[in-house]
């Protein structure tokens, strides 16, 4: 519990950390702003014609269409926490201080799965305290614009859940980045390795192996947060086989990276 | 004696592009419990390896450490409890005080506060406390990185070139607190370049060159069987014609810059004063030429090779 504390600490000192948080909190402003004006002067049925207009307080998640105003902000959150795993783990290795950790720790299974558990837990606690700024920064166009109707018990869990899945996946990103830039004691190795699978092979099998798309992460983590089954895609996979898929990929990079941090040498000097 | 680290034919070697380099060569140490030890050799002789695997952050290649009676390849939680090191430049976290450093390793280890201002100010950092690590100077860095390694109150303290960066006042500073640990009953294994420092320092020396150990001992063991012969340095008025007198009297002499070099024990030097005297020649200064560390240290890791004739042994 110690060491967890104290990789946590030192997560939230990394100052990449603290500007994706502060530039997180600008757009959420940014968000309350445009929200606020786009619903002035209009009424609630006008507002209700606007697909996903956050004044109107159903739609920030529309249970039965898997969708809504929460599900603008997985993406971001999905880079967020993956760029402040990688610079986390990443910065570690860069500032050398990972050999003063273990002259203290030298148990590294038990540092890097520490360390790993430290990140999943910040990453899952800062994205659900963000999506709650998110959405809470809507209340003002809410109040003053649009409406609550239609708001009941059960549209407040629909919210929490799809809240806490995508906080999964966003401390999943974290997870991914630490190890990936743990294995190669690099931030931009992880940043860029990510981009290249997410953009690059991901958009071309998309494009040229649509047959293949249920194993890829992108629609894996939409399958996931939404929880159904996605239209208008040749292997659309249900949600538990999703998580499954994106699971199995995690274990086999958190893996590798902890079988590299056990077995390869710390620095090599004199 | 209880022997605090004991190495037995450690070699490590690391595969590189076109080749194997070894950067540590069959070496055999065994550090003692409690007094200083220095851990010499030029850069590159496989002083910060060997460092590095007695702290189990590389593997070797071969060969057996113990680090108090524990094997490092079976895991080191409970030497390393014991053990404060700096490894190279101490690295801490940049973006946060030197106080929230050492806190946040001292909580991996559940110490107090209290012991972080105490070994803060014992390195002369109580009042930069405050100050982001990213603002501070080698030598404070250096402070700082020793400050860490004292935080557990550790029985074996491992530096690494620990006076780099550091000024002289600096420098004389860490030797006081480095014998006052080892007079409290700690063991200082600390590795340096810097001779003059470990000379006045440490009880006992090993010496690296290219990652075979050739000698180690006490210094001065080291000192007196390094093949040097006992010798006086002598200055007169006319060093040529006082040169003809010795040699004339069947002594060993040779110039050296502005004096004689005479081979004769010291205790003999009133023969070399009396024969100078009897040509004529007053003796303005005479002193035992004693040899340095240093002089050995080059001596020893500046030969082309060091093969196994050339190993040697001295003291337990």
């Amino acid at each position: 519990m110690n060491l967890l504390m104290t990789e946590m600490r030192r997560a939230l000192h990394r100052r990449a950390v603290r500007v994706l948080i502060a530039i997180a909190l600008v757009g959420c402003g940014f968000a309350s702003l445009v929200a606020y004006l786009g619903s002035r002067g209009k009424t609630i049925s006008q507002l209700r014609l606007d697909e996903g207009n956050p004044a109107v307080m159903t739609n920030w998640w529309i249970a039965d269409d898997h969708l809504g105003v929460l599900s603008v902000g997985v993406f971001f959150l999905f880079l967020g926490g993956f760029f402040a795993g990688a610079t986390v783990a990443g910065g570690e290795w860069r500032a050398g201080t990972i050999t003063t950790v273990l002259t203290w720790e030298p148990r590294r299974l038990r540092l890097h799965s520490t360390r790993l558990a430290s990140g999943a837990v910040l990453a899952f606690v800062i994205s659900f305290g963000l999506q709650i700024v998110f959405l809470a920064c809507f209340l003002p166009a809410v109040v003053f614009n649009g409406t609550t109707e239609g708001v009941d018990g059960s549209f407040w869990i629909d919210l929490a859940v799809v809240m806490a899945r995508t906080s999964v996946i966003t401390a999943a990103a974290a997870i991914l980045a630490m190890s990936l830039a743990t294995a190669a004691r690099n931030t931009a190795f992880a940043v860029i390795a990510m981009f290249a699978w997410i953009v690059v092979i991901e958009g071309l099998i998309r494009t040229l192996k649509p047959s293949l798309s249920g194993w890829l992460w992108g629609e894996s983590i939409t399958t996931v947060v939404a929880w159904s089954r996605l239209e208008n895609v040749e292997l659309a996979r249900g949600p538990l086989l999703s998580a499954a898929t994106l699971a199995a990929y995690l274990a086999v990079i958190v893996g590798g990276a902890a079988i590299s941090f056990q077995r390869r040498d710390i620095g090599a000097g004199s | 004696m209880t022997n605090v680290i004991e190495i037995e034919g450690l070699r490590k070697s690391y595969r590189r592009r076109g080749g194997t380099t070894v950067a540590v060569d069959r070496l055999d140490l065994t550090v003692p419990q409690g007094g200083v030890y220095g851990f010499l050799g030029p850069n590159g002789s496989g002083k910060t390896t060997t460092i590095r695997c007695v702290l189990g952050l590389a593997r070797p290649t071969s060969g057996v450490i113990r680090l108090f009676g524990e094997s490092v390849a079976e895991g080191l939680r409970g030497a390393v409890q014991r053990t404060g090191a700096i490894v190279e430049t101490p690295a801490l976290f940049p973006t946060m005080t030197a106080r929230e450093n050492l806190r946040l390793l001292a909580s991996i280890d559940r110490i107090g506060p209290a012991r972080v201002d105490e070994v803060l100010a014992i390195v002369g950092l109580a009042e930069r406390a405050g100050d982001l690590v990213k603002r501070y100077s080698l030598g404070m860095k250096q402070r700082l990185g020793l400050a860490a390694a004292l935080l557990k109150d550790p029985d074996l303290l491992m530096l690494d070139e620990p006076a780099n960066g550091l000024d002289p006042a600096g420098m004389r500073e860490v030797r006081q607190l480095l014998r006052q640990l080892a007079d409290d009953g700690r063991t200082v294994f600390v590795s340096s370049h810097i001779l003059a420092e470990i000379e006045s320092t440490c009880d006992r020396v090993a010496i690296l060159a290219k990652g075979r150990l050739v000698t180690h001992g006490t210094v001065e063991e080291v000192i007196s069987t390094a093949g040097h012969r006992a010798s006086v340095l002598v200055k007169v008025d006319d060093l040529d014609l006082g040169l003809w007198a010795l040699r004339d009297a069947s002594f060993v002499a040779e110039r050296v810059n502005d004096e004689l070099r005479v081979d004769v024990a010291p205790e003999r030097a009133g023969d070399v004063t009396r024969v100078l005297a009897a040509a004529g020649h007053w003796v303005t200064e005479l002193r035992p030429d004693r040899f340095s560390l240093e002089d050995v240290f080059l001596e020893l890791t500046t030969s082309s090779e060091v093969s196994d004739g050339e190993l040697q042994e001295v003291g337990a």
